[in-house]
């Protein structure tokens, strides 16, 4: 008989830093939606020496296209730029100044604001400033310069700062009655439940079993949960999240042990593998054995973008989940060249006749597929040197597309 | 908000001065403003640049894009 093999399968995402390689595949039996290209690309330009004059003037170093990604996809993309200043005073007398180190792109004559996430209002973290979240990992598809959001139909513009990302967001409360105002929703075992002010267990006197409380929670496989609970007295309990009812089916994390408590609020987080997990509540020990517990809480805790954005004069964000756009392009018109970075730096010859100093500069534009012109420019406020002074020599720029998330 | 105008050169020393043209909340009338801006004041003396700005504060606005002026 034939040796038969059956195909392997693969549920879920294969991610390949690389190439697959085969000796023979038949004709006609791959097919998806579709086929990327490089991950990361990389290009560059290169200036030669640019004489930065006249004092207070922008002066053009180069101008080069970043150019459309491979297969049109859409990659974060980004401008590294490192410009090594020569700067020749002349004399060593102190001549010192800021230099404007300025990234531009030209607006195209068509462009699409690429989306970046639905968006919530959080808070107000000072006047004209509004902190916004969107559900995940968003960093990538902010570009350095401004965000757009459409405020009655009109598309707004505003800049924006303390872009972050946070893991400890918490979610609706999933355990319920956990304030144990009264005995509902939990189920006993064991010995006796009674309630308020706080819950109290009591075990009955010469069992081999400890006393137990528990519920059942509905909760999403692959997720993060907190769990919180209060210790209102000296004596300790213990507490586990189980598969079932039964203590012995506890969920496997740090070796797979209860918690017993320590006085004040205990907080444990873990990922479960589950869609129901049991919250038990037992006496230390079996038989005549007492428990003090309150303020029992389960939450998911999720991933959050975090962003403020200028509120002048009113917040972007005012109803609901609203989308937030990239505002790469600020909304001027075409031709008009956008400040997409713009940095400063202090140059002095330090008292020397000559000074060099390399300055990097990183801009990153969001995450889009098509070609876009820019250029790079540099003015000087260094008083007192002549026109050949300053200078931009070896000006390395990388042009970076890799595909984000 | 957006707030157009335009940048003035002093050429003997070189410094600036800007001129604050109008403030817009509609996107389309800033951009209408902004053209018939640089229409009007491409021949005026020792403009150097037009901008595009976005007004931060009652107090402050930021220059966000700017056209040189090539008349």
């Amino acid at each position: 008989m034939a040796f038969v093999k059956k195909e392997a399968h693969i549920t879920g995402d294969l991610i390949v830093d690389g190439s697959i390689e085969a000796d023979q595949i038949k004709a006609n039996t791959i097919t998806a939606n579709k086929f990327t290209g490089a991950v990361e690309e990389e290009y560059r330009c290169f200036a030669g020496t640019t004489y930065i004059n006249p004092y207070n003037t922008l002066v053009n170093v180069i101008e080069f296209d970043h150019p459309a990604t491979e297969w049109d996809i859409a990659k974060g993309r980004s401008i590294n730029s490192v410009v090594n200043f020569a700067f020749f005073a002349g004399t060593t007398s102190n001549r010192v100044g800021n230099v404007t180190l300025q990234q531009e792109i030209e607006v195209p004559n068509f462009w699409n604001p690429n989306s970046i996430a639905g968006a919530t209002h959080d808070s107000q973290p000072e006047t004209y400033w509004q902190t916004v979240i969107m559900d995940g990992n968003q960093l990538n598809k902010f570009p350095s310069n401004m965000v757009m959001s459409y405020v009655s139909g009109n598309p707004t513009y505003r800049t924006y700062r303390n872009l972050r990302l946070k893991y400890d967001y918490e979610g609706s409360e999933l355990v319920l009655n956990g304030d144990f105002s009264s005995t509902s929703n939990w189920t006993v075992a064991n010995g006796t439940f009674t309630t308020p002010y706080y819950g109290t267990l009591n075990g009955v006197s010469g069992s081999a079993e400890k006393a137990q409380i528990s519920q059942a929670v509905t909760v999403t496989a692959g997720k993060k949960y907190r769990l919180a609970y209060d210790q209102p007295t000296s004596t300790p309990y213990k507490i586990i999240v189980s598969t079932s009812t039964d203590p012995d089916d506890e969920i496997e994390y740090q070796g797979g042990l209860g918690w017993i408590t320590v006085g004040g609020t205990n907080v444990r987080e873990f990922i479960v593998d589950v869609s129901t997990v049991y919250i038990i509540i037992q006496t230390e020990d079996a038989g005549n054995d007492s428990a003090f517990f309150d303020n029992v809480s389960l939450k998911e805790l999720q991933l959050k973008t975090y962003v403020d954005i200028n509120a002048y004069p009113s917040n972007l964000i005012t109803t609901g989940a609203q989308v937030l756009y990239s505002g790469l392009t600020t909304g001027a018109t075409a031709g008009t060249w956008v400040i997409a970075k713009s940095q400063l730096q202090t140059i002095s010859n330090d008292g020397s006749y000559a000074k060099y100093e390399n300055v990097p500069m990183h801009t990153y534009m969001g995450r889009f597929h098509r070609d876009i012109k820019c250029r790079l420019r540099i003015k000087h406020a260094i008083s007192s040197i002549s026109s050949t002074a300053l200078r931009a020599n070896a000006v390395d720029i990388t042009l970076h597309s890799r595909i984000v998330g | 908000m957006i707030v157009v105008g335009y940048i003035t050169l002093n050429t003997e020393d070189n410094t600036e001065t800007q001129t604050v043209v109008g403030e817009y909340e509609v996107l389309l009338e800033g951009q209408n403003a902004f053209n018939e801006m640089i229409a009007e004041h491409s021949d005026t003396e020792n403009v150097s640049m037009f901008f595009w700005g976005s007004r931060t504060s009652p107090d402050e606005y930021e220059i966000v894009a700017y056209r040189d002026n090539e008349a």
